[in-house]
């Protein structure tokens, strides 16, 4: 089994609460969908709906990780995933780019492609913009056995 | 209940959670409080018996780490006729299989300050029993949300089929008026529904025909109905039955007790006042268990209680996994003329549907909008 996203905190000082997905997020589900949700990913409300829903983040609202492996079957029965909406924890990520990182800089939530699929992942966030920002390096993956470390942050804007 | 007055009970309840040993729950006695709402244990376990499992039958997954059990199917079995000089086709043997996973349905974590749980005391509460009774049917209830969001989707399905289309077509008064009406394999509308082309969400009352059509679903497919599942309101409509569906002597019964007995034409019924959940014009057919799915319990359910220097928490939780491997052994009455398919045409689904999970069990009495009578405000 691949892993993509490992959680160094307690499970629950991490504040893991259940969140469904959109209509369109939720077929991906489905290990076998064209684009199956990995761990890892980060994701943001869907604001175009009235209930709250959640799908892929693009890094224009604040984010947060999902915590449920591809095709967990609970996330396929209930349309929802396990988030983890606490702050300040450190996790390692596979889910993310390695371009212009370095440690001690921010991150924010972009397009990364992952096993040749578009997801959405960590990437440099460069100061500038309106993209939330979502943590910061702690370590870099050619130190780390190819996992991006990074502290979680409470979400915040520069701009 | 036991004798032990709330008076003694809360304080007892908050001292105890300074003993790591003892965790013990305390019986509560009386009632000194209004009560919100007529709660039931789960309805879908009368459809489909609810049974433990033990870790030793669940399966483990390489590609995820929660446990799922493997469900088989009864393989199919011809014969053919033939001459003397003939042989039999061949058929290598193989029975489908379905994975059934584990979810976990959980309370919310009730929280309460030590010296605030004695104010309880002087109004001879138990507020943490009560909780602690109400969350198992919260429970239980989200449960019946989940098994009824299955059955529609079973239903809708070979709807869709049978129509020969992706998606379940426009069920409603006009469609059926239509030239070309759809074709109602798993759901049906009601006589009176059938012929109402306002096309609403307000359910027509139910009829002995309605029964026979609904049981007829599976009676048709080589299975037999024999638990049919309806909302409380919508059983009332047997009051209407007549002397002529009924016979004298159960209409005189009917009208003064009610209908007492467990059976209906040979089959069996439940209803349920879980108008949120089972909505009212939604009557459900099942055949027996042995022919629909499973429902299992991993595990027992379990209440936990935590104190973390003043501050008190609790929790109940459960991990259940439910299948409706055969669709076919289900059907369903509509007795609303309006599309309650996902095309949603006359806008009405948000009402024959069950409510969002957040919504269950809305509270009924308006206090807290300040709505009691007679009213006396003190400041």
């Amino acid at each position: 089994m691949q892993t993509y996203f490992r959680l160094y905190e307690d499970l629950n000082r991490a504040r893991r609460l259940d969140r469904a997905f959109n209509a369109a997020n939720k077929v991906f589900t489905v290990p076998t969908s064209a684009n199956p949700l990995i761990e890892g990913e980060w994701f943001e409300i869907d604001n175009s709906v009235t209930t709250e829903q959640y799908k892929r983040g693009t890094g224009a609202l604040p984010s947060v990780p999902l915590f449920l492996e591809k095709g967990r079957p609970e996330m396929q029965i209930t349309g929802k995933g396990t988030f983890l909406f606490g702050y300040d924890w450190i996790a390692d990520t596979k889910v993310m780019v390695t371009t212009s990182l370095d440690e001690g800089l921010m991150l924010k939530v972009g397009n990364v492609t992952i096993d040749s699929l578009a997801r959405s992942g960590l990437v440099y966030h460069d100061g500038t913009g309106t993209d939330w920002v979502v943590g910061y390096v702690m370590r870099l993956p050619a130190n780390n056995g190819g996992w991006l470390r990074f502290q979680r942050l409470s979400p915040f804007r520069l701009s | 209940m036991s004798d032990v007055p709330a008076s003694v009970l809360n304080p007892r309840f908050a001292a105890a959670m300074n003993d790591p040993g003892q965790r013990a729950k305390i019986a509560q006695k009386g009632q000194n409080w209004i009560r919100d709402k007529l709660r039931e244990e789960r309805f879908c376990s009368k459809v489909l018996p609810l049974e433990s499992v033990t870790y030793e039958e669940v399966q483990v997954s390489v590609n995820h780490e929660a446990p799922t059990i493997i469900v088989p199917l009864e393989p199919e079995a011809r014969a053919m006729t033939m001459s003397f000089r003939g042989e039999p086709s061949v058929r290598l043997i193989e029975a489908a299989r379905v994975e059934m996973a584990f979810i976990t349905v959980a309370s919310e974590v009730y929280q309460k300050d030590e010296g605030e749980l004695v104010i309880y005391q002087k109004m001879d509460m138990p507020i943490t029993k009560l909780i602690e009774d109400n969350t198992v049917f919260t429970i239980q209830a989200i449960q019946d949300r989940e098994f009824l969001l299955h059955a529609e989707s079973a239903v809708q399905a070979l709807q869709a089929e049978a129509n020969g289309v992706a998606a379940a077509p426009v069920l409603n008064g006009t469609a059926l008026a239509g030239l070309t009406p759809p074709v109602e394999y798993s759901v049906k509308k009601s006589e009176l529904a059938r012929i109402d082309v306002s096309d609403t969400g307000t359910p027509w009352p139910f009829q002995i025909s309605d029964w026979v059509s609904l049981v007829q679903i599976m009676d048709s497919r080589q299975l037999r109905c024999e638990m049919v599942l309806f909302p409380e309101s919508d059983w009332d409509g047997v009051m209407q039955w007549t002397t002529q569906d009924m016979g004298s002597p159960l209409k005189s019964e009917t009208v003064k007790s009610g209908y007492v007995h467990n059976e209906l034409n040979g089959r069996k019924y439940a209803r349920s006042n879980k108008s949120d959940i089972l909505r009212p014009g939604n009557v459900y057919g099942f055949t027996n268990h042995e022919f629909l799915g499973k429902f299992r319990r991993l595990t027992e359910t379990k209440f936990y209680v935590d104190k973390q220097f003043r501050t008190i928490k609790w929790q109940a939780w459960e991990d259940v996994a439910m299948l409706l491997a055969n669709v076919a052994s289900l059907g369903k009455i509509e007795l609303y003329s309006g599309d309650a398919t996902a095309h949603d045409t006359d806008s009405i689904r948000v009402n024959v549907i069950p409510l969002e999970e957040e919504a269950i069990s809305p509270t009924n009495n308006r206090v807290e909008s300040g709505i009691w009578y007679p009213r006396v405000v003190n400041f």
